[in-house]
């Protein structure tokens, strides 16, 4: 059984709360593992299930009674374009699907599933992309328990969560708290609603995650916010956060006896790879610190050898237990076994100094981070084929780059935003007579900024 | 200095004919938080004001944020 593990050590919390939400609900360990034992029956033995994730209770408890039941399950942010989840029903056909209100319906099935599958996650859930990483259980319970390692995580803890579960992030927020037997404190509210802020004080949480857009906001709105006496602990992680941002912070923790952990991840490597301890950002803001427990990280160069010298770049190699088994592209895959054997390229350059602290220099897949959402390019570049629209998709971290050749540009615009789930502010679109091309008709990618520019 | 619909228009990228008085934060994609951070910025620069933070989450449709203006002797 995959989730024997889970199933075992989410007993010892008994009767304690494993999760409290806006409108007051309070779900326990206990009440968990009884939803586990009814998705057996209800279910059958082992199932892919598709869970349509929510900032509710019931949402979070059904993840940890599927995490700890024998099932193979994708988390779905439930706002998903039914169009979009349409597309990966077909393409996985899973046994059932369980709604935010945790109705259960039906799906096609009939996938063949490898015997340590246990969960997969989207590779870039806003745009329900269809290629996804497969995990282990065991894979997501060795980063939990890093995770509750280096940041000292006892069962007092009360994270105050308004991250997307469905979201690697979100995710291993709630499975490193349910492993301590802490109540997670889930709110659908966002940092700019004063309702976030009148739950961040009558939870009495103790910590609060978000990416850098959410810290950016928070300085805006005044850190004063952050005074309530329980909250001891800022994570930050889903991007880089700037320096002068990471000071800020820096300086409120050491003025008010707090922590402000900044930390680097990959929904690959089931996502938690380095933090940057609290002692350590005061002189190094904008890092992303050292490897977790269990972790360890490489820098490879461009000629495939290992760098040594400090300074230098090179793409980032992880080895660690909760690397993914691989990635999946359709249901054949989901029979597949462990085919990177916990050894990770994340596409991310990154250098050490003398120290031995890392810092990330630069990125070499076509990934970009929109405010935290992480967005691949080639689903774009997929969408516009869909909606037949010559064009290709760019850009930088908070800036997506829409060129299209023919169409209106706002039109597009328009549709995009309404196919995906990242935040509309950060996509432009741009119409051009045509995109720069060599002769043989492939794209240039390396003009598409130069285009970009001169387009009007 | 632009109209209070110009300024809504221009922050979350939507015509200015979408921007009605019962118009919400996340009632459409486009309000979401990034937006509200652009288009906070946006009001006070174009009305030369320092919103209070306790108003910019308050701020949670079209009406109420020509109330809060009020209070600043803004008249959008």
């Amino acid at each position: 059984m995959t989730g024997t593990n889970w199933a075992a050590l989410l007993a010892r919390h008994g009767d304690s709360p494993a999760v409290r939400d806006d409108d007051g609900t309070v779900i326990t360990y206990a009440r968990i593992l009884d939803l586990a034992a009814d998705y057996a029956r209800q279910l059958g033995p082992r199932r892919l299930i598709f869970l349509r994730t929510a900032s509710t209770a019931s949402s979070v408890a059904a993840w940890l009674a599927l995490l700890a039941s024998d099932h193979v399950t994708l988390a779905i942010e439930h706002d998903l374009p039914p169009d979009r989840l349409a597309a990966l029903v077909d393409l996985y056909r899973p046994d059932a699907i369980i709604d935010p209100q945790a109705a259960i319906s039906p799906g096609p099935g009939g996938t063949a599933l490898h015997p340590d599958l246990a969960v997969l996650l989207s590779t870039s859930g806003s745009t329900g992309s269809p290629k996804l990483a497969r995990f282990t259980a065991a894979a997501l319970l060795a980063n939990a328990s890093a995770i509750g390692d280096y940041l000292g995580l006892t069962a007092a803890e009360r994270p105050f969560l308004a991250l997307p579960t469905s979201y690697s992030y979100g995710m291993s927020i709630i499975n490193s708290h349910a492993l301590v037997g802490a109540c997670i404190e889930i709110t659908a509210y966002g940092v700019m609603q004063a309702e976030f802020w009148a739950g961040l004080n009558a939870r009495a949480v103790t910590s609060l995650a978000g990416v850098p857009f959410h810290y950016d906001a928070i300085r805006r709105l005044g850190m004063d916010r952050l005074a309530t006496p329980s909250l001891t602990t800022l994570t930050q992680a889903g991007g880089k956060l700037p320096a002068p941002v990471a000071a800020k912070y820096a300086q409120w923790a050491a003025a008010n006896g707090r922590r402000f952990i900044t930390m680097y991840g990959q929904t690959e490597a089931g996502p938690r790879l380095t933090w940057l301890p609290p002692e350590l950002l005061a002189s190094h803001a904008g890092a992303i610190g050292v490897a977790i427990p269990g972790v360890t990280i490489d820098l490879v160069g461009a000629d495939g050898q290992l760098i040594t010298e400090p300074g230098v770049s090179g793409e980032m190699r992880c080895t660690s237990p909760a690397v993914m088994m691989g990635y999946a592209h359709g249901a054949a895959d989901l029979a597949r076994g462990n085919d990177l054997g916990g050894v990770l390229m994340t596409g991310d350059l990154a250098s050490r100094d003398d120290a031995g602290i890392l810092s990330i220099t630069g990125r070499a897949s076509r990934m970009i981070k929109l405010f935290g959402t992480r967005v691949n390019l080639d689903d774009i570049d997929a969408q516009l084929a869909r909606i037949d629209v010559p064009g290709v998709a760019f850009g930088q971290d908070d800036q997506l780059r829409v060129m299209i050749e023919a169409g209106d540009a706002e039109t597009v615009r328009a549709a995009l935003i309404a196919a995906f789930s990242f935040p509309p502010r950060g996509l432009m679109v741009k119409a051009v007579a045509s995109l720069p091309r060599a002769s043989s008709g492939k794209l240039l990618y390396g003009a598409l900024g130069q285009a970009w520019e001169s387009a009007t | 200095m632009k109209s209070l619909a110009e300024v809504f228009a221009e922050s979350l990228m939507i015509p200015a004919s979408a921007v009605t008085d019962d118009l919400a934060y996340q009632g459409i994609k486009e309000w979401d938080s990034v937006a509200h951070m652009v288009l906070v910025t946006a009001l006070e620069d174009n009305f030369d004001i320092m919103l209070d933070t306790d108003d910019i989450v308050a701020m949670s449709n079209v009406a109420r944020v020509r109330e809060i203006l009020a209070r600043y002797d803004v008249v959008a």
